[in-house]
């Protein structure tokens, strides 16, 4: 997937628009939560790579995550 | 690689389940969570109610379930030779919950009663273990109980977990019978994984693989618990029908831990058996740790028809699968018990 589809799957998870997601984006700031670490995990895991719990918790903005996708 | 066998011969003659009867819905969350996290939490995980204990314990919901198919006519006390209890939340550190339902019951004395301390696999494991008992001869009929009450271990202010889980009881009554079924089963466990669904209080140990169990609370790291999930389950269901010469499209039903609509949409996705197949009860009880599987099967009890797949995975690490058809099985409406 392109990095524009990326980001369209997680702006999906995030419930907000894709515009509004940069590189630089703090998770945090978005709803970093249980649920949506669980949703990542699993968008990882679809593009064929494995991200860990000890992986996604040192996750900090949207250019972090990207790396795993 | 598991731990694999089968044990020819098996009967699960009845199945029942209670529940306490406060049922807590997802509005009482709201003050405490905020209205956008439970509407997220309802679309993702799955759990519109559940239903937690006031003053009822483990013991007591087993109790009713083991009442319940005596009513039935599932057992006597001059036929059950052997009363096993699977739980993570037993009523006592000693003695074992087991011993005390023995006397509550009126079972014998040669009837043996013990313990086994597991939760989210426990159902799948207990069932091994009667079937084992049942096949090497000292036994013919075993009364197989248990639950769990985890809210009774939840951290005050911890409503994410008490949004999450239910409290249930169950008994299932197996049986010797040279008409049964043959059982084919898998286990495995990853003890690496021991610490990341935990809690202290009561054991003598004050850390697991470097974590703190200074408290007595439930502490559950998600992450690692959906990491082991997705990695491991879907292998595992693999192997087993390998293992047990079956293929996917042999069974009529999944009745699989609920752990949340989220976990098990992705073990639908990953193995490419339909969810639409997978019997749910986590919407109505939530995540009830042992007693989900017989829960599932019970709440379920007018579509189970056929081959099922029963696979129980969650703290340990460990994990459990069998399969059965549960047909010719009496699984009874889910009781719910005062409290």
């Amino acid at each position: 997937m392109t990095e524009k589809e990326n980001i369209e799957a997680l702006a999906d998870i995030f419930e907000t628009d894709a515009s509004s997601l940069t590189k630089e984006t703090i998770l945090k700031d978005i709803g970093w939560d249980s649920m949506t670490m669980l949703s990542v995990m699993a968008l990882s895991k679809a593009h064929g790579k494995n991200l860990n719990g000890d992986q996604v918790r040192a996750l900090v903005t949207v250019g972090d995550l990207l790396a795993y996708l | 690689m598991a731990l694999t066998g089968t044990f020819p011969g098996i009967r699960i003659r009845a199945i029942s389940v209670a529940v306490p009867e406060t049922m807590v819905d997802n509005a009482h969350f709201v003050p405490f969570q905020g209205a956008e996290n439970v509407r997220k939490f309802e679309k993702m995980v799955g759990v519109l109610e559940r239903y937690h204990c006031r003053t009822a314990t483990t013991r007591t919901l087993a109790l009713a379930s083991c009442h319940d198919l005596h009513e039935a006519g599932a057992w006597t006390a001059e036929t059950v030779d052997a009363c096993l209890f699977v739980s993570q939340t037993p009523d006592y550190r000693l003695p074992a919950t087991a011993c005390a339902l023995h006397g509550d019951l009126g079972l014998r004395s040669e009837c043996a009663a013990f313990d086994i301390n597991l939760g989210c696999s426990g159902f799948t494991y207990g069932l091994y273990v009667a079937a084992g008992m049942l096949v090497s001869g000292g036994c013919r009929q075993i009364l197989l109980t248990g639950g769990d009450c985890l809210t009774s271990i939840l951290a005050p202010g911890d409503h994410a977990n008490a949004m999450l889980f239910g409290d249930a009881g169950f008994a299932a009554v197996i049986e010797r019978n040279t008409d049964g079924q043959a059982l084919p089963f898998l286990l495995g466990s990853d003890g690496k994984g021991a610490a990341v669904i935990r809690a202290g209080g009561g054991g003598m140990g004050k850390h697991i693989c470097g974590k703190s169990l200074d408290d007595s609370f439930l502490h559950m790291d998600g992450a690692d618990v959906f990491d082991f999930t997705i990695n491991v389950i879907p292998a595992a269901i693999k192997e087993f029908c390998d293992v047990s010469k079956q293929n996917l499209a042999d069974f009529a039903h999944f009745a699989f831990h609920q752990a949340n609509k989220f976990i098990l949409k992705q073990i639908a996705m990953l193995t490419g058996f339909p969810f639409a197949k997978h019997l749910i009860s986590i919407d109505h009880y939530g995540n009830t740790s042992s007693a989900s599987i017989p829960l599932t099967l019970c709440y379920n009890r007018e579509n189970v028809a056929g081959n099922t797949l029963l696979c129980g995975f969650g703290v340990g690490l460990s994990w459990g699968l069998m399969s059965y058809d549960f047909t010719d099985t009496t699984l009874r409406e889910v009781r719910v018990v005062k409290d």
